[in-house]
């Protein structure tokens, strides 16, 4: 028994619901103002009171004039040919791909008027509506436009139920009209040709401009035209002025608060009156499927409902791992922006699955070797295989560059940002005769990310170490094993291996096309290089790997990850050579942050390290630290018996089966300290400044900063020789001294180092402090003038050591105060230190 | 149902008409048009105005399931002698079916001024249909249609005087089987029949008159000739009493252009048609 194949276009259409003139449509041919000379025909394009349209929905379907359709299914028999150009997913590739297309060709005939769409007040007319114009002449002239409705390929067989049949979904483009020999054709794309540069941007362009010229210290603008704040604006955001600057806002009427001058690294400035005030789009540690989703809704209008978003953060979860971080300061393509994200988070898709009328998303991995086989000899169209060579898709070195500077910067300019990262297989070059090299800009992987930056290389190495042989072939329609647009497989043809076996070759097809008897499908070979698809398990990593300064650890790790939650194990690395400093001494220059906690009650014994009565142990995990009365300071869960009781790497300190609150940090963190946290330098002192009780007097050094804060248990490995340096204090300005004011004490060392001390006054060669640097302290001001018998500054301290105060007159006048010296850490017990490394400054809690 | 009889076709003849009665007819003259059609019941989207019209594609479709009839009121007085329909549900719903005449002075609110044509049957299939009685001057005509349980619908209907043909020489195909099939075959490599699939199927064939008297063919075929040259649609039965289910209703698929034949001032003509039959 054959098989046949019918074919049906469905195009659903507005039409009005209310009749001419009757209330509430108020439209008239009659009286002093009509609304037309004919009564309209119910459509959009021929209403006289729009206001009043009520529009539903009505279907209009075509099919083949072909006697093995089905006569229960009504239908138009119109449909002369439909041509299907399907989509192209992009495997890893910064692209939306091909959009896939339909192009319906139809034959026009004399219409009655009848119909779901016909002339509602057909008996009126004062024509013969079969003998007057044609289906397509009537339909299109009444819609003017059939763009954005919704348009369906249904596909099946004779006989089969109609709701049974496969049914790919578009939305029209555009149509052509009717030719004089009687053919037309309505075009359809699938949604995600809203996100073409032509009609979609992100941010939206916005209007406002500066009334007047601000200063770079200006806390306020007022926005022209009149009103453009409330139209355009939201009550609080960002800015890009004149393409110089970012600004943070809150927004009342046309008037800025200018609550950040020079974010994001750019430089605070002054701004003339007309400097343009752009929105921008800013992604804060957003999942990258979020920032798709948010790109494609709001900002393409593509449907919410195609988007299935728990299954897009359920991929990206399970095998990317990441978040983004970016500002966008001007409107971009949207399907720029999302091909970024699909090439730098290692994306396949989002590509339009026209049978289920969603968008799917996968990230790029290997291909199950249980897959769905297509076999030469089994289910495979004789003769359809065709295997080519991609040697120019081969790649043996990815450079990965990120951390943009700042966001006004070009994206494409190695220059704009702070790291990069490579990955080079040596076997592949020799294996395939030399280097194949890819550099890819990131500004959505922040500062820090360069485990992040890693993964986006080693998804892209591991998909193209191999080039990747491109492979077409064929399936019968209608029975057995369909093949699907995104659908990983296993190919078996004529493809050898070593032994000279047939070789079951992974693909993932990328284009499906179909006619009335086969599916013509293309593939790119995925034989994903297993050393390279690490998942999205492993455990995520912050690396700073150039010097910044006021890290927080939560912050940073947010800019790259989900936020962490009970049980989680997160690593943080400071690699060799990098300081993480301090421009305040008034700021630590590594803080841990805020993360999970839970609270628990258990029963403690002295010198038993089992706590017991422990009913919920949810969120609970080995290695775990441990806080409570009676609890020594670095215990850590050993073991754990489910919502019965958790063993400590030590024993409780006191009680005798007392109730103890617990306080569990139920997130690991892990320092890999392989440079240095430093504090910043106290300033130099001043010297005495005048000759009286009041001012002769040396200034004091000021105070050196904190290098580590942390209220919250940290594993730090100091094993590399890792460094933690409290700020040293600023050396103590000199008094005066007989004919000259004091010198200058010298500036603390620090990260970013103490300045010297300035001397009081110019009289007799005062001399000022010299500013310390990160190793050492800055040596105090010392006039010479005198043989050097006559007072000077004291010398800044070194890391963690205070300064030296600077010497006096002796006869009422003193030397200032050296500074206090910065503390190496704040919270040592929070700490558990492998390794001794080098720390210099107090440790305290 | 009892009583009723099952027909594929149905005559009710005069015996002057029951002479010619075997030899293939066209029926093309036609009085039931757009204009002087009512239906008992019809729905908004299908008006009973669409069987006037030649297109298969926009039918009549009644809403009511009750005793009904289509009515065509022509004004004056027609002689009628045949009525077709095509691409109706009239066999597989098993609608009771009269063919009625309204004669010249009748009343045609009034059911008893009504004469039956054709008496209650069904049909065995739903496939094109012409029913052929003794011509007779009607001001109306109207099929009285009571169905089983399903609403009928159809798309085409026509009526008026038939053409009747001088015979189908050998080597006709009756419309009904003209099967003009695309196919396309699939198989693997290891020679495997996957499966065949029609991609499309329609009817086409023709009708052909031999050798036919010149005056006949300038007195009854040469109209048709020009209705047909410009794309008029019409009914064809090849054989309407051995196989008056054999039926087609019929447009152009090319030229017929009249030839003389080996019989001097006789006249050979080709009709190239495609049709729906069913």
């Amino acid at each position: 028994m054959a098989d046949f194949p019918v074919t049906y276009i469905e195009i659903d259409l507005p039409r009005c619901l209310h009749t001419f003139g009757v209330a509430p449509c108020a439209a008239t041919l009659s009286g002093p103002n009509p609304t037309g000379t004919i009564k309209c025909f119910n459509t959009l394009g021929t209403c006289q009171d729009t206001a009043n349209f009520a529009s539903s929905i009505v279907t209009l379907r075509f099919t083949k004039a072909t006697e093995t359709r089905s006569l229960d299914i009504a239908a138009l028999p119109y449909l002369q040919t439909v041509e299907y150009s399907p989509a192209i997913i992009p495997l890893g590739e910064p692209s939306l791909g091909q959009r896939p297309s339909i192009e319906a060709h139809l034959i026009n005939e004399a219409w009655p008027d009848t119909g779901p769409l016909g002339d509602k007040y057909r008996s009126e007319r004062p024509w013969d509506a079969w003998q007057q114009g044609s289906f397509a002449g009537k339909l299109l002239a009444r819609y003017k436009s059939l763009r954005g409705f919704a348009m369906r390929l249904i596909s099946g067989q004779a006989g089969q139920a109609f709701e049974d049949m496969e049914v790919r979904h578009f939305v029209v483009e555009s149509h052509e009209p009717p030719t004089i020999e009687g053919h037309w054709s309505v075009i359809g794309k699938d949604p995600l040709k809203l996100a073409d540069a032509d009609r979609a941007q992100a941010p939206k362009f916005t209007p406002g401009k500066l009334v007047a010229d601000i200063l770079a210290n200006a806390g306020s603008a007022t926005l022209a035209p009149t009103g453009v704040g409330n139209e355009h604006y939201p009550a609080s955001g960002w800015i890009n002025i004149g393409g110089d600057e970012i600004v943070a806002f809150t927004r009342s009427g046309d008037t800025l608060t200018l609550t950040q001058r020079g974010a994001f690294e750019t430089e605070a400035q002054d701004h003339r009156a007309g400097a343009r005030c752009q929105l921008c789009l800013y992604f804060d540690s957003v999942d990258p499927a979020d920032a798709l989703k948010t790109l494609f809704v709001d900002f393409a209008d593509i449907p919410s409902g195609y988007i299935p978003i728990a299954d897009w953060l359920a991929e990206t979860d399970a095998y990317w791992g990441r978040v983004v971080e970016r500002l966008i300061p001007e409107p971009t393509a949207v399907n720029q922006l999302s091909g970024e994200i699909i090439e730098q988070c290692g994306l396949a898709g989002p590509w339009w699955d026209e049978l289920e009328g969603k968008l799917p998303l996968q990230v790029l991995r290997s291909i199950a070797t249980d897959a769905q086989r297509f076999d030469t000899t089994v289910n495979v169209v004789e003769g359809s295989v065709t295997v080519e060579p991609r040697p120019e898709r081969r790649l043996s070195r990815v450079q990965v560059y990120f951390g943009l500077k700042n966001p006004l910067l070009d994206t494409e300019d190695p220059n704009s940002y702070l790291s990069s990262v490579s990955i080079e297989d040596a076997d592949a070059e020799e294996l395939y005769g030399g280097p194949a090299i890819k550099r890819v800009f990131s500004p959505w992987i922040a500062a820090g990310g360069e485990a992040t930056a890693l993964k986006c290389a080693a998804k892209l190495l591991g998909r193209f170490v191999h080039p990747p042989r491109h492979v077409s072939y064929a399936t019968y329609r209608w029975l057995g094993a369909r093949p699907t647009l995104g659908q990983g497989a296993q190919l078996l043809a004529h493809m050898e291996d070593a032994s000279g076996s047939r070789a079951a070759v992974p693909i993932q097809n990328n284009r499906v096309s179909f006619d009335d008897a086969v599916f013509m499908v293309e593939a790119d070979e995925m034989s994903f290089e297993s050393k390279y698809d690490t998942g999205g398990v492993e455990i995520p990593t912050v690396t700073y790997s150039a010097n910044q300064t006021n890290r927080n650890l939560k912050a940073d790790f947010e800019n790259l990850y989900p936020p962490a939650t009970h049980g989680d194990t997160v690593k943080f690395i400071i690699n060799t050579g990098v300081i993480i400093g301090s421009n305040s001494t008034a700021a630590a220059a590594m803080t841990v942050g805020n993360w999970p906690t839970l609270a628990k009650t258990g029963n403690r014994t002295s010198g038993n390290p089992t706590l017991t009565g422990i009913t919920d142990t949810t969120g609970l995990a080995i290695g775990q630290r441990v806080f409570g009365t009676g609890i020594p300071a670095g215990a850590k869960i050993l073991s754990i018996v489910t919502n019965t009781s958790i063993t400590l790497d030590m024993n409780a300190s006191s009680g005798s089966s007392t109730s103890t609150s617990l306080t569990i940090h139920t997130v690991i963190i892990n320092l890999a300290l392989r440079g240095r946290v430093q504090g910043k330098g106290g300033n130099g002192g001043q010297g005495g400044t005048a000759f009286d009780t009041n001012n002769g007097d040396g200034r004091p050094g000021q105070a050196g900063g904190l290098a580590l804060y942390s209220r919250y248990g940290v594993n730090i490995d100091l094993t590399s020789g890792g460094q933690i340096f409290g700020g040293g204090g600023g050396g103590g300005g000199a008094s005066v001294w007989f004919y000259s004011l004091g010198d200058g004490g010298g500036g603390g060392a620090g990260s970013v180092p103490g300045s010297g001390g300035a001397i009081g006054g110019s009289t007799i060669g005062e001399q000022p402090g010299a500013p310390g640097t990160t190793e050492a302290g800055g040596v105090g001001g010392h006039n010479t003038g005198y043989g050097g018998s006559d007072p000077h500054g004291g010398n800044g301290g070194g890391p963690g050591i205070a300064g030296a105060s600077g010497t006096t007159f002796g006869s009422g006048y003193d030397g200032g105060a050296g500074g206090a010296a910065g503390g190496a850490i704040d919270g040592v017990s929070y700490l558990v230190k492998t390794g001794t490394g080098d720390i210099r400054g107090t440790e305290i809690n | 149902m009892a009583g009723i009889i099952v027909a594929s076709g149905a005559y009710a003849l005069s015996p002057v008409e029951q002479a010619s009665a075997k030899r293939p007819i066209v029926g093309w003259k036609n009085y039931l048009t757009a204009e002087n059609v009512t239906a008992t019941s019809e729905t908004a989207d299908d008006p009973a105005s669409n069987l006037g019209n030649p297109s298969t594609s926009w039918r009549w479709t009644s809403a009511s399931t009750g005793l009904q009839y289509l009515t065509w009121l022509f004004g004056q007085e027609r002689e009628l002698d045949w009525a077709g329909i095509a691409r109706h549900n009239w066999g597989s719903a098993a609608i009771e079916i009269t063919l009625q005449g309204l004669p010249f002075g009748g009343d045609a609110n009034d059911d008893g001024d009504w004469v039956d044509l054709i008496e209650v049957h069904l049909l065995n299939d739903d496939g094109a249909r012409m029913w052929r009685f003794t011509k007779t001057p009607l001001i109306g005509f109207r099929w009285r249609l009571d169905p089983a349980s399903t609403a009928p619908f159809a798309a085409v209907a026509r009526g008026g005087e038939v053409t009747v043909l001088k015979g189908i020489p050998p080597g006709h195909t009756p419309i009904k089987f003209g099967d003009e099939t695309e196919q396309r075959d699939v198989g693997n490599q290891g020679g495997d029949h996957l499966g065949i699939a029609i991609i499309s199927r329609a009817r086409s064939g023709n009708i052909v008159q031999q050798n036919v008297d010149p005056d006949w063919y300038r007195d009854n075929l040469e109209e048709f000739r020009r209705g047909f040259r410009d794309g008029d649609t019409f009914f064809f039965s090849w054989s309407p009493v051995r196989f008056p289910d054999e039926v087609g209703y019929c447009w152009r698929a090319g030229d017929a252009t009249p030839r003389i034949s080996q019989t001097p001032g006789h006249i050979d003509i080709t009709f190239p048609i495609k049709a729906v039959a069913f």
